[in-house]
């Protein structure tokens, strides 16, 4: 078979077609994947969630003040709260999520999403575990190279200072989360 | 015989990374790791062999002033395809990867095979050049990945090879990527002309 000819009708039909055609595969795959695509994602939340907040009987989604949040129960106590941040590294921006108990000591956190290098600044989902629970929400935290008395991820500060700006944004929101989640739980009841 | 000739061409011969030079970017970019760098190159194999097969298909319908045009739409629809199947069921490699998926559609090499192979050989052809293209792409970035990884952090494959204390940090970083990559392709071409 001989290719078509340069034709004007040609090549508005040939790419008219092909841009259709193609734009059904896509409508189909999204449609087709929509549905795991969004368990996906709240499986892996939910995952991360229990293994930073204490044991708990119900959980509470919400958002408090632009910040997803959520609170903790075991029967009609608050026990912990987890609330996300985002800040940016040396590879953009990225998300974690930190776990406090009522009272303000951080128990856990957990990176939700990043695009640090890995090796380096990708380090943060475990570096921190030693220095950073069960420190206080009324603490600013800093690098030992910005005055404070946290040790940065070697030859990562850039990543290190993000997580710690991270850290310290969810630490200010913590007083009035923690009112607020309070109130709500009164309002359950 | 003859169609393995087409496999191992991809493979070897004209291998992409290697000697072809082509796709640079991901092959750079993503071989921190040796988990990451064949991953990328098997996502890339899966567009390669797609858009191959239907391009070869429809080559003849297509006419020659706006075939790279009606390229990039299939090439760009089956990267899509990719990235929707891995939010969905490779969350974990997506967390990862994802930056870097949407990159596959200005690969050189993917437009490179369309235009040099697919638009003029038969489908079955095309696909066996996809699948050695993709191949030897995945190889080339597995093992750039396992150098670099072995260097910079001292494990393969996240198996600890010696403590990561005495990891090269360098080899992590981009210049690293370029070091290594030079390497590689000197012991290629070392090992070509004496064979």
């Amino acid at each position: 078979m001989k290719r078509v000819k340069d034709t004007f009708t040609a090549m508005v039909l040939s790419l008219t077609l092909i841009s259709l055609i193609m734009g059904g595969v896509l409508a189909l795959a999204y449609e087709a994947t929509q549905e795991d695509r969004d368990n996906a994602q709240a499986l892996s939340t939910q995952e991360k969630l229990k293994n930073i907040l204490p044991e708990f009987t119900a959980l509470l989604d919400t958002v408090i003040m632009d910040t997803p949040v959520y609170g903790a129960y075991m029967g009609d106590t608050l026990v912990g709260v987890a609330i996300t941040s985002v800040s940016s590294g040396y590879g953009g921006k990225f998300k974690v999520m930190i776990s406090y108990k009522p009272d303000g000591e951080i128990i856990d956190y957990a990176v939700l999403e990043h695009n640090e290098t890995p090796g380096l600044g990708a380090k943060m989902d475990t570096w921190f575990k030693k220095s950073i629970p069960g420190r206080h929400a009324i603490e600013t935290f800093a690098v030992k190279k910005d005055g404070g008395d946290i040790d940065a991820i070697t030859a990562a500060t850039i990543s290190s200072r993000g997580f710690l700006k991270a850290v310290n944004n969810a630490d200010g929101l913590f007083s009035n989360i923690v009112k607020e989640l309070n109130v709500q739980e009164g309002g359950m009841e | 015989m003859n169609k393995l000739k087409i496999i191992l061409n991809g493979i070897i011969k004209e291998n992409p990374t290697f000697v072809l030079i082509l796709g640079m970017c991901p092959t750079l970019a993503t071989t921190t790791s040796a988990i990451n760098g064949m991953s990328m190159g098997l996502a890339t194999t899966f567009v390669l062999i797609c858009s191959n097969i239907l391009i070869s298909a429809v080559r003849n319908l297509v006419p020659d002033k706006v075939h790279i045009p009606a390229y990039i739409v299939i090439i760009a629809s089956f990267v899509t395809v990719l990235q929707l199947c891995m939010e969905a069921y490779l969350p974990d490699l997506n967390a990862t990867l994802g930056l870097f998926i949407p990159l596959i559609v200005v690969n050189c090499i993917v437009l490179g095979r369309a235009e040099a192979y697919a638009a003029n050989n038969n489908v079955f052809d095309s696909a066996l050049d996809g699948i050695g293209m993709g191949l030897g792409f995945t190889l080339a970035l597995t093992i750039l990945g396992c150098v670099r990884e072995l260097l910079g952090t001292g494990k393969i494959f996240n198996f600890t090879i010696f403590p990561d204390d005495y990891g090269m940090i360098l080899f992590i970083l981009a210049p690293g990527a370029f070091i290594t990559l030079g390497l590689l392709i000197a012991l290629k071409n070392h090992l070509g002309t004496k064979g």
